[in-house]
């Protein structure tokens, strides 16, 4: 970017934000924030207004047929990216008939250890629910986790499920930014952001949009470590 | 997202679940039809589904990312219809053609945030107010609304400048407040 052009664009963070600009002159202007304090400082000290101007728009009840079109549309593209993945081992396959079967079988043992929690990649640990026949897992894999529910009921109109993760000499969970509802069949997969030394997982429920202490006493609880 | 990111319509659901409901307000009041506001948080939301793996959680929070497309989304399904070709090109006629909270009362779900910032913006001076409401919910350029405001760019630049500052004073207020 010229000095000339970096120069026009400082001072654009307002324009950024409230979506004036188009892609391209967006893309340059976060180039140049990137570099620019005085750009960044605006950036970050304006930012949160838009997001409240957008939040505080009076709220509307979406129409269900809107999400049946985007879940069909997405599920449908899930099983085609899905068939596609498998499409490609069995060409894989074919090439090798004579490892096929041994292969899969090699496969699933493998699955099998690593969910078991034998292996280095993936571990998986099983977690208390106080609700009756569900389940909760969580998966960790390179210090990532999530957290993978059945059998959960919606939670009260309002209401949302809120994942906490809890820490050695902490009193209370962190709060995270998953707040999730089970799908009408009651299964939900949640990614868990956590740092190093997390013991616990905690699913509690909140008021609609999460809170930042617990208001309720844990629905789930898993080990993390 | 990052579940959803990877293929899995599972994660996705739950990101549409979240999100869905502030987003579809959004448009509404960007679109101020349903019919449009329909098409256009469909066609937001399969585009979060088909461009999640470049959601950079660095640049800020998914609601925040998503609201960016569903607002753009907005603005482009309002210029094409060309709905603003129904007023006569003058400001304030403009700002009240954009569909408000008075609009919408009965089906408000969320009064006390919306009045909050429904507030904030009346509290905002008028010049300031209107820049915001013409830019954000009406989709005009700073260049379009130097023009129907009869003032320099630089001047409507400013002035949103320092809308936002004043509206993130206010709300700030209202939340330690609240």
């Amino acid at each position: 970017m010229s000095d000339h052009s970096a120069r026009e664009m400082c001072g654009d963070a307002p324009l950024y934000l409230l979506g004036l600009l188009d892609d391209d002159a967006a893309e340059r202007f976060r180039v140049h924030a990137a570099h620019c304090s005085i750009c960044a400082d605006e950036l970050a000290s304006l930012a949160p207004a838009v997001d409240r101007l957008a939040a505080g728009v009076p709220q509307r009840p979406v129409p269900q047929e809107i999400k049946r079109a985007v879940m069909a549309e997405v599920r449908a593209d899930a099983r085609e990216r899905s068939q596609g993945a498998r499409a490609s081992r069995r060409s894989a396959r074919r090439t090798a008939p004579a490892f096929a079967a041994a292969a899969a079988v090699a496969a699933l043992a493998v699955l099998a250890v690593l969910l078991a929690g034998g292996g280095n990649s993936t571990r998986t640990l099983t977690g208390r629910v106080t609700v009756r026949g569900a389940t909760a897992v969580v998966h960790e894999h390179g210090g990532t986790a999530w957290l993978s529910l059945t059998g959960m009921p919606a939670p009260a109109p309002g209401h949302v499920y809120e994942v906490w993760v809890t820490y050695p000499g902490r009193r209370l969970p962190a709060p995270t930014t998953s707040l999730f509802s089970p799908t009408s069949h009651g299964v939900a997969t949640v990614a868990v952001q956590h740092g190093s030394g997390a013991r616990a997982v905690l699913v509690t429920e909140e008021p609609d949009g999460g809170t930042t202490r617990p208001t309720a006493a844990p629905v789930v609880d898993a080990p993390l470590s | 997202m990052s579940l959803a990111a990877r293929g899995d319509a599972d994660a996705f659901e739950l990101v549409y679940d979240r999100h869905s409901g502030v987003a579809y307000s959004l448009a509404y009041r960007i679109c101020g039809r349903a019919a449009i506001t329909d098409e256009v948080l469909q066609d937001a939301f399969l585009a979060v589904w088909r461009t999640a793996e470049r959601y950079e959680p660095q640049r800020g929070s998914v609601r925040s990312w998503i609201l960016r497309i569903v607002h753009n989304r907005a603005i482009d399904a309002v210029r094409r219809a060309a709905l603003r070709e129904q007023g006569s090109g003058d400001a304030d006629e403009i700002i009240a053609g954009i569909a408000g909270p008075g609009d919408t009362q009965r089906e408000v779900l969320d009064a006390a945030r919306a009045r909050d910032v429904g507030d904030a913006l009346s509290a905002l001076p008028s010049e300031q107010g209107r820049v915001v409401e013409l830019a954000y919910f009406g989709g005009f350029t700073h260049t379009e609304i130097a023009r129907m405001l009869d003032m320099p760019v630089g001047t409507v630049k400013g002035r949103m400048r320092l809308a936002l500052a004043k509206l993130r004073l206010s709300l700030d207020a209202y939340e330690e407040t609240g």
